[in-house]
């Protein structure tokens, strides 16, 4: 699904630079559940905003069934990230201005999706993830657990291909983790593929497969005998 | 993503932080209301100006005694006045003038003046009347007439002149030299017998109108060539003209809505009426003209003119003339190009006349030209503090926006993650600011018109020849307004659009 080679990134931080990825080579299977591992500041968060074409790499080539990204329009690559792509972060990223309803809905607006179908659409999901209470709540007014589902909710409103999550259980208490965790399970299950940085070891076994990352590179990367 | 959604976001947004939103749509409402009045006005005030210079009473050139003021905010010491009050323009000298002075089209005068509808003589009023003028004519009102034959005759003498200013002065023509001789010889009671006698003499009071449907109306003295001057013709009967004026005939020429006015029912042409102490024949009502005063805005077609000359009656045996006093001789050219030419000529006819220095000829094209200069400077700088409000309203925006876009970076990077281009970006921000911008300017179009007034009364006299209020011009000005205001909004748009989306999506 996703081919990455020789993937290298390097923050300019003016008087000196910072290499956060060094030529990383990475194929992602369709279907397949990856969990990212390693040490903080290993690259874990640049290679899963590079995979989401939140961000580009300095050198390298990134192809999305096989066809290279690099050459794509900001408008093309946004596109790409709305209909093919959703991300989960630890810390949410809702929008606290917006009702949990709303927050759904964003991605469907984006897409162009209209009235009143946008609206059933959000709603359904929201129901899918268990929070058909707390359509109308604010962000704020919800649990930590609460959000991210409608964080969950609000990445999968376009039928994404491919789900990227840094942290998702990071912010919460173990029950709330495994309940989210449990989300993605089911959705892999359906077919989703998807990427999940962890720093817990337990959680990043659950995956079908397993990276690690140091310095920037590719320590090992281990699959699980389905 | 549809116009309409980005709408509901930018309501959202602004009703998320409004207090700051009103501050900053009530500053830009105040900047596009003024700029927007600003050039309304401006235009209403060029086509002020353009009706001014196409007045006749600008094509007019004045001739009047130097220090013969007799405004109370002139100066009370003028050591000049003896010099002055020798000298005495008159019909006379406008009669020279015209023939001398090769340059001018037209002299005339006109003064402006009121005239109160009088009932018909009764043996009654006559009497009550002839009381009256005699207790003026006791305390000196009435002078003995000036030199014979000169330039006394038709405007009263100096005497009369400085002291009744504005007042009916009497005149004894062909009379007595040496001023006040002829009034000290008579009692107020011997006065009043005669005037008895006068007024008895006044013609057939029956043909006299009885009852006018106004009290009064204004309207002006002049002679013959005023008409021709000012454009007027009439559309029943005719205007009079300087011989009638000559031949002592008190006619009346009356603005078309004044005839209709007055004689709503019949033809005005031949009626009688008694204006003051004066009976006057009405023997021309003139067509419609677009033409107004200057100095009152008062529509010509309102007004009633009559000969600026004596009225001469029989009086003690000698022929009395009723009038008041000219001040300015008035000539005017038909082409403006030639109206340095004409100063000139009469400057230098007057100046051979009187002695230099003692005249003054005025072209009033020359204070209006200033005056129009010194207002315009006005203008220009209210422009420019309209200019200046708006500016400032718009860095407002600019300031606000910019602080939204730093504020919302990690929902912009949100939003990115989710699938807005940066185009996208770019447009719910300008959108967002252009909603207040045009919330400001929608405000400040319903109080342009409102600023537009305190300008107007402010800055300019309504001459009421204008229609002042164009609410194109307010829309035109309120629109580019509002292009400011948006542009403003441009550059915080576009540091939105260039947020770094994985930076912002870092950033806690
Ligand atoms: N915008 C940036 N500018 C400069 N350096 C950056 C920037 N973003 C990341 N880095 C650096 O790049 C390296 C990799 O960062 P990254 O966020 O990918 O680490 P990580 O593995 O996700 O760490 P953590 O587990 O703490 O989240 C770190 O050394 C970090 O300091
Ligand atoms: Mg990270």
């Amino acid at each position: 699904m996703i081919t990455l080679e020789g993937i290298a990134k390097t923050y300019d931080l003016g008087s000196s630079t910072v290499t956060a990825l060094r030529g990383i080579d990475l194929t992602i299977d369709r279907g397949e559940f990856l969990t990212v591992m390693g040490p903080s500041g290993s690259g874990k968060s640049t290679l899963l905003h590079i995979l989401g074409i939140l961000d580009s790499a300095d050198e390298g080539r990134y192809l999305l069934e096989d066809n290279d990204l690099t050459t794509l329009s900001d408008a093309e690559l946004s596109r790409i990230r709305n209909e093919h792509f959703g991300f989960v972060f630890q810390s949410f990223n809702l929008f606290n201005e917006f009702s949990a309803l709303e927050n759904v809905m964003f991605p469907l607006m984006y897409a162009g999706v209209r009235g009143s179908q946008r609206r059933d659409r959000a709603r359904a999901l929201l129901v899918d993830v268990g929070l058909e209470h707390r359509m109308g709540h604010y962000p704020n007014m919800m649990s930590g657990g609460e959000q991210q589902r409608v964080a969950i909710a609000r990445a999968l409103a376009n039928n994404p291909s491919l789900i990227l999550a840094d942290e998702p259980t990071g912010n919460l208490p173990s029950d709330k983790g495994e309940e989210i965790l449990q989300i993605l399970e089911g959705l892999n299950r359906d077919g989703v593929t998807i990427v999940m940085v962890t720093h817990d070891d337990r959680l990043g076994a659950r995956g079908s497969r397993c990276i690690r990352l140091r310095d920037g590179v590719v320590e090992s990367d281990t699959r699980r005998a389905a | 993503m549809s116009w309409a959604d980005r709408l509901w976001m930018s309501i959202r947004h602004i009703r998320g932080r409004l207090v700051e939103s009103i501050l900053v749509i009530s500053a830009t409402a105040i900047g596009v209301a003024l700029v927007a009045a600003m050039f309304a006005f401006i235009r209403s005030y060029d086509r002020q100006t353009d009706y001014l210079l196409s007045h006749p009473a600008y094509r007019e050139i004045t001739v009047e005694v130097v220090g013969n003021e007799t405004e109370i905010t002139e100066a009370a010491v003028r050591f000049d006045a003896s010099v002055s009050r020798a000298i005495a323009l008159g019909t006379d000298d406008l009669i020279r003038a015209r023939a001398g002075v090769a340059a001018v089209d037209h002299g005339y005068l006109a003064d402006a003046d009121r005239f109160v509808v009088g009932a018909p003589w009764t043996a009654g009023n006559r009497t009550a009347i002839a009381g009256q003028l005699g207790a003026i004519g006791g305390t000196g009102g009435i002078a003995g007439g000036g030199a014979t034959g000169g330039r006394g005759q038709a405007v009263g003498a100096a005497e009369g002149q400085t002291r009744t200013d504005g007042e009916a002065a009497l005149t004894l023509p062909g009379g007595a030299t040496g001023g006040r001789a002829g009034t000290a010889e008579m009692d107020p009671e011997q006065m009043r017998a005669q005037f008895e006698a006068l007024l008895g003499t006044d013609g057939d009071d029956a043909a006299v109108v009885s009852e006018l449907p106004v009290d009064a109306f204004s309207g002006y003295r002049v002679t013959g060539e005023f008409f021709d001057a000012y454009g007027l013709r009439a559309a029943a009967g005719t205007v009079f003209t300087n011989e009638d004026i000559e031949a002592g005939n008190q006619v009346i020429v009356l603005g078309h809505d004044l005839a209709r006015t007055l004689f709503p029912d019949s033809t005005a042409i031949g009626t009688r009426v008694r204006l003051g102490i004066q009976t006057y024949t009405v023997v021309g009502v003139l067509a419609p003209t677009g033409v107004r005063s200057i100095e009152t805005g008062a529509a010509f077609d309102r007004l009633g003119f009559v000969p600026n000359a004596a009225a001469q009656v029989q009086f003690a045996g000698r022929a009395i003339s009723f009038q008041r006093p000219t001040r300015t001789l008035r000539f005017a050219i038909d082409d403006s190009s030639r109206l340095d030419a004409a100063v000139q000529q009469l400057t230098l006819f007057f100046d051979s006349e009187y002695g230099p220095g003692t005249t003054r000829v005025t072209a009033s094209l020359d204070a209006l030209t200033t005056e129009r200069q010194k207002l315009s400077r006005i203008l220009a700088v209210v422009l420019f503090l309209a200019a200046a409000a708006l500016f400032i309203a718009s860095i407002n925006l600019f300031n606000l926006m910019l602080m939204r876009v730093i504020k919302r970076t990690r929902g912009i990077g949100i939003s990115r993650a989710i699938g807005a281009s940066r185009r996208e970006i770019f447009r719910q921000f300008i959108n967002e600011s252009a909603c207040m911008s045009l919330t400001g300017a929608a405000i400040g179009l319903l109080l342009a018109p409102v600023a537009y007034g305190l300008l107007r009364t402010s800055l300019i006299a309504d001459i009421g020849a204008v229609d002042l209020m164009n609410w194109l011009y307010f829309v035109v000005g309120a629109a580019l307004a509002l292009a400011v205001s948006v542009l403003f909004g441009v550059y915080p748009a576009r540091q939105a659009g260039r947020v770094d989306a994985s930076l912002a999506i870092r950033s806690e």
